[in-house]
């Protein structure tokens, strides 16, 4: 299933990354290699039906274990 | 309370390795209130396993109180002793979530002080450090690094503050007392969309 990571990745399945095609071919073949990677997004500050109904804003960090 | 969310793709619940624990209160095995606390304050922990590495993940989720900063730093020197033992035990990455109503500066900054190692933990229950003993050899400095200063300055986000407050036009009172905290003793690492930093550290 591909869906949009981040402003510059295309999620494209369990831990295969690339990056827009603007990127250089330098730059996608260091994405490249997080391909054995799994990367996991924790929140905080969420509320139960969303994460902007709440007075406090989600923190995100995109973490890899 | 705050979320924790996965794709269950990804991540499968550990069912036995699952609760909702004690109180942050001297007497962590009651449902409890911390003398002069404004509300019982409480912590999940729940064990997750990697649908693809087989790779064991801990997370702690806490709230901790909204009064008095005598209560998260109870409360924060529970997590602290939590957290090691969770470190030791699944041999895997341990990661602290929450609203702690505090921000990481200034004179009630106490709860993030002490789970990031930059103030000494208070003196907790007995039976709480008995019942989540750690050997002196396992993890002796653990303590929680926020992910935030471990993710480069071009991946961290302007906006920093996490309590708005309801109040989007005055930004004056916002502050950042929600956090995402990794264990010292890592195999985890921030994961960048152009540049993975491998600060991978094996546990012990």
């Amino acid at each position: 299933m591909v869906r949009a990571f981040s402003d510059l990745e295309v999620y494209l399945g369990e831990g295969v990354y690339l990056t827009w095609l603007w990127l250089t071919t330098a730059r996608v073949s260091v994405c490249l290699s997080c391909r054995a990677s799994t990367a996991f997004k924790v929140g905080a500050g969420m509320s139960d039906d969303g994460m902007m109904h709440s007075d406090h804003r989600p923190v995100f960090v995109d973490l890899t274990i | 309370m705050t979320h924790f969310g996965f794709r269950k793709s990804s991540l499968a619940h550990a069912h036995r390795h699952k609760d909702t624990h004690e109180s942050h209160s001297p007497t962590p095995f009651q449902v409890s209130v911390y003398p002069g606390a404004g509300c019982k304050r409480i912590c999940t922990t729940a064990r997750f396993v990697s649908q693809t590495s087989s790779k064991p993940l801990t997370i702690l989720n806490t709230h901790l109180d909204h009064l008095l900063d005598e209560q998260r730093k109870y409360g924060a020197s529970l997590l602290l002793v939590r957290g090691r033992y969770e470190a030791a035990t699944s041999k895997g990455p341990v990661f602290l979530t929450g609203d702690f109503n505090s921000p990481p500066t200034g004179g009630d900054s106490g709860a993030y002080g002490i789970t990031t190692g930059n103030i000494p933990p208070v003196r907790v229950d007995k039976k709480f450090k008995e019942k989540y003993h750690t050997e002196k050899d396992q993890f002796p400095d653990f303590k929680f690094l926020d992910t935030r200063a471990e993710t480069p300055r071009f991946g961290v986000s302007e906006n920093f503050a996490t309590f708005t407050g309801w109040s989007p036009k005055v930004t004056k009172g916002w502050l950042r007392i929600d956090f995402v905290l990794g264990g010292s003793c890592r195999r985890w690492c921030v994961h960048f969309p152009i540049w993975r930093y491998t600060w991978e550290r094996e546990c012990i």
